[in-house]
C-alpha cells in the first residue's frame, strides 16, 4: 500500500502539524504557555517533594548514626526516639526557616519599599550548564519575568522565564544575564555578565569596562538600578581581578558572588520596590 | 476492549507515570552524583530504551510525551524537542520492527546518536549565540560529559524497560 495513503502517514502529518503550532503559539506567547503550565502543575509537586527529602537527606544520616548506637536499646525506647526524631525534624526545620525569615527581616528592614515573595529551589536541568534553576513560585504568586532574585548574602539572578507555580532563574553566574552593576567605591559601571568558562568556579564577569577605570581587586559590586528592573544597591560580588579580554577587545573584571550559587537552596524574589520600571538615565547628560 | 489494548494503555501509563517521575528527579540538584561536574540526562535514555520495543505509533506517541518534557527542563519553545523526539521515536519503532534485531547493542548506538542530536539541538536552541569559542568548551566540559554519563545509564534503562515490555504485554511468560 502507498505509504502516503495510509492511515499512519494521516497520523504523522497530524502530530507534525499540531507540533508546529504549538511551536507557533509558544514562540508568539512567550510570558506564559499553557503546556509548560500544565506540566508545571502535574511535576512542582513531584519535584517538591522530592526536593525536601533531598534536603533532609543530611538530618536522616545524623538519626540513622544515632539509630546504630542505640541498637541494644528496647523496642519501647526505639520507639520514642523514633517519635522524637520526627520532632527534631521538625524543629530544625522551622529553626532552619526561622534563621532564614530573621535575615530577610533586617533585610526587610532596611529595604522597606520591596516587596518580596520566599521560594525553593525545587530544580535545576542536568543539561544546564549555564547555572539556572527552577523556583516553586510564579504568576499566582505575583512574581513576573525581570524580577531579581536574591539571599541574604546578596542578588543571585534574575527570573527569566515565569510559569503559574513555577519559574525558571538566569543566574548573575549566566551568560545569558545583563545586570547593570557599579563599583562601589568608585561608582564606576558595568555589565555583570557570566561566561561558561567560570560557571563551574561560581565566577563572574563584569565586562564593558573602561580603559581608565581604577577597580581594584576587593572592590563591591553591587546593581546600579539604572534600568528600573533591578532594585540598586544590591550586593552582587567582590572583583578578584582586571584583566583584558583579546576575543572582546575590552576590559573585564572577575567577580566573585557573595553567594554560593550551586548551593542555593531558598531565595525571594523582589517582586516591586520604589522606582520600579523608572529609567534613571539622564538622556541629556 | 481487546487484550492487546488493554494491555498497550496499561503500558502507555506505565511509560508517561514514568517519564513524569523520571523528570522530577533528573531536576533535584544533588540527587544524581556529578561526574565531571555534570549530570546525566536520564529521560532520553529510559525513552529510547522504551521506543526499541514498541510499535512506531506507539513510539510517536511516548516522543510528543517526553518531548514536551524534555522542552520546559530545557526552556526551549514547547513543541520544539516535542516534534523532534515524536519523529525519533516513529523513525526508531520503524527501524527497529522491520529491519534492526534488538539487543542491548543495537539500542545503545541508537541511544548515543539520540543524545548527540539532543546535545546538539540544545545547543542550537539555547546557546548557538555564545560564540564559537564557548561552544567548543560546552561540547568539551558539558556535553560530551553528558552523552557519556547518559550512555551508560542506558544499560539500565534498556533491562528496567524491557522489563516492562514483557511484563505488560500479552507476550509475557
Amino acid at each position: 500500500m502507498n505509504f502516503f495513503k495510509s492511515n499512519q502517514f494521516k497520523i504523522l502529518l497530524g502530530v507534525i502539524l499540531i507540533a508546529l503550532g504549538i511551536i507557533v503559539y509558544g514562540s508568539v506567547n512567550t510570558e506564559e504557555n499553557i503546556f509548560t503550565n500544565i506540566v508545571s502543575y502535574i511535576t512542582v509537586p513531584l519535584q517538591k517533594s522530592f526536593s525536601n527529602l533531598s534536603n533532609s537527606a543530611h538530618d536522616f544520616d545524623y538519626y540513622f548514626k544515632e539509630k546504630d548506637e542505640l541498637k541494644d536499646e528496647n523496642e519501647k525506647l526505639k520507639k520514642e526516639i523514633g517519635e522524637l526524631r520526627d520532632t527534631v525534624i521538625d524543629y530544625y526545620d522551622v529553626k532552619r526557616e526561622n534563621a532564614r525569615f530573621a535575615k530577610y527581616y533586617d533585610f526587610k528592614n532596611s529595604n522597606k519599599s520591596f516587596q518580596f515573595v520566599s521560594a525553593a529551589v525545587i530544580g535545576s536541568s542536568p543539561g544546564e550548564f549555564l547555572g539556572e534553576f527552577v523556583i516553586d513560585c510564579g504568576s499566582k504568586s505575583g512574581i513576573s519575568v525581570n524580577d531579581a532574585v536574591i539571599t541574604e548574602n546578596g542578588m543571585v539572578g534574575v527570573v527569566s522565564q515565569v510559569n503559574s507555580v513555577s519559574s525558571k532563574v538566569k543566574t548573575i553566574l549566566s551568560p545569558k544575564a545583563n545586570i547593570g552593576a557599579l563599583d562601589s567605591r568608585t561608582a564606576e559601571s558595568g555589565i555583570v555578565n557570566g561566561s561558561t568558562e567560570k560557571i563551574k568556579d561560581n565566577l563572574t564577569k563584569m565586562k564593558f569596562i573602561s580603559s581608565q577605570s581604577d577597580l581594584k581587586n576587593g572592590d563591591i559590586i553591587s546593581t546600579s538600578g539604572l534600568s528600573g528592573m533591578y532594585p540598586k544597591n544590591l550586593k552582587i560580588g567582590k572583583i578578584l581581578s582586571v584583566d583584558y579580554d583579546d576575543y572582546e577587545s575590552s576590559y573585564y573584571a572577575t567577580v566573585e558572588p557573595f553567594e554560593n550559587i550551586k548551593d542555593v537552596k531558598y531565595v525571594f524574589v523582589v517582586t516591586d520596590f520604589q522606582g520600579k520600571g523608572e529609567l534613571k538615565i539622564d538622556l541629556n547628560k | 476492549m481487546k487484550k492487546h489494548d488493554f494491555f498497550l494503555i496499561l503500558r502507555l501509563c506505565v511509560y508517561i507515570f514514568e517519564f513524569f517521575l523520571l523528570y522530577s528527579l533528573e531536576q533535584i540538584p544533588g540527587l544524581n552524583a556529578e561526574i565531571c561536574g555534570v549530570r546525566p540526562l536520564v529521560l532520553v535514555p529510559f525513552f529510547v530504551s522504551a521506543v526499541v520495543f514498541e510499535s512506531e505509533i506507539f513510539s510517536l506517541g511516548l516522543g510528543l510525551v517526553c518531548g514536551i518534557l524534555v522542552d520546559v527542563s530545557f526552556g526551549t519553545v514547547p513543541g520544539c524537542f516535542m516534534l523532534v523526539l515524536g519523529l525519533i521515536g516513529y523513525f526508531i519503532g520503524i527501524m527497529f520492527k522491520y529491519f534492526i534485531k534488538i539487543n542491548l547493542f543495537s539500542a545503545m548506538i541508537f541511544n548515543f546518536v539520540i543524545l548527540s542530536i539532543v546535545c546538539f539541538l540544545k545547543n542550537c536552541f539555547n546557546y548557538s549565540k555564545l560564540g564559537v569559542q564557548n561552544n567548543f568548551y560546552v561540547w568539551n566540559n558539558v556535553f560530551v560529559p553528558i552523552i557519556c554519563y547518559s550512555g551508560v545509564l542506558f544499560v539500565l534503562a534498556y533491562f528496567f524497560n524491557r522489563y516492562i515490555y514483557y511484563k505488560f504485554s500479552e507476550k509475557r511468560g
